[in-house]
């Protein structure tokens, strides 16, 4: 028996923070590397980046077999991306692309809803423009 | 004359080696050394001579991969006595593919001509890959954080 689990969706604000985990087989001397990601659309031949992070790793030397590795990457939702539904995701090692960039698909939802961080942002913009505004309001002579 | 002992220096930690019992594989990579220890007992008179030493495979006769050698003196002697010597043979991935089951011999000679060799020692050597592979990765979890 074949049974298929349809992958977790995930909805993000603008302002959270996307956290990716990867996995995999590492053999080779100890080395550090960039681990790469983004959030994006899977097009017919490439992947369309919308946002993307990266951060250095450490791989521990493995030189008789492979060792198991877990690393993971944070990806700050920012306005660059636009409300949708069905982002997908991209992951990889960015010195060897060939042998680890992999994708997952319809994964990722941005509400339209503005979070905490954009909340903020429309309320500084309206104490600004109030404070503009009052220095051309008549005062009172006496 | 007989390999009477194999120590790994390690390229990546200057200063320290690695003494291995005879019988077991050292696992070597670029840039390491093995130091390669030989016993054997001498009488006669003073003489310098060249303590060689190979890693690489035994077949029809021994195709030597990486080498090394030095100068010895050794005392004049009247009776038998018991020596031990060393040579450090530095391993290159260039000359020596990694891979298992390398054997090594060493010998004492007399300008060009040999004048006692050792018995070879039988896959003693593995020399490991640097090259660096990938396997399986996946993107295993994502969530809000």
């Amino acid at each position: 028996m074949i049974s298929m689990q349809s992958p977790q969706v995930v909805e993000l604000n603008v302002g959270d923070s996307l956290r990716l985990v990867t996995t995999f087989g590492y053999l080779g001397p100890s080395r550090q590397l960039t681990l790469y990601a983004a959030i994006g659309n899977q097009g017919m031949l490439w992947f369309d980046e919308i946002i993307a992070a990266q951060r250095t790793i450490t791989l521990p030397e493995s030189l008789g077999s492979f060792t198991t590795c877990e690393e993971s990457i944070d990806i700050l939702i920012t306005e660059a991306i636009s409300p949708g539904s069905g982002y997908d995701l991209m992951a990889k090692i960015k010195e060897y692309p060939s042998q680890t960039e992999v994708r997952v698909v319809d994964v990722v939802n941005v509400i339209g809803t503005p979070s905490m961080w954009s909340g903020l942002t429309s309320m500084m913009l309206m104490a600004m423009m109030m404070g503009m505004m009052s220095q051309f309001m008549p005062t009172e002579q006496i | 004359m007989k390999i009477q002992a194999l120590q790994l220096l390690p390229a990546q930690y200057p200063g320290y080696a690695i003494l291995y019992p005879m019988a077991t594989v050292i696992e070597v990579k670029n840039a390491d050394t093995v130091r390669i220890t030989v016993s054997y007992s001498y009488r006669g008179p003073a003489k310098a001579l060249t303590l060689y030493a190979a890693i690489g495979v035994q077949a029809v006769w021994f195709d030597e991969k990486v080498k090394n050698s030095k100068q010895i003196s050794l005392p004049v002697s009247t009776s038998w006595v018991t020596r031990s010597d060393y040579v450090d043979v530095l391993i290159d991935t260039t000359k020596i593919s990694p891979g298992s089951g390398y054997d090594l011999y060493a010998k004492m000679m007399e300008g060009t001509k040999d004048l006692v060799i050792s018995p070879v020692v039988y896959d003693g050597i593995t020399v490991l890959s640097e090259a660096t592979e990938f396997q399986n990765f996946q993107i295993s979890s994502w969530a809000k954080v």
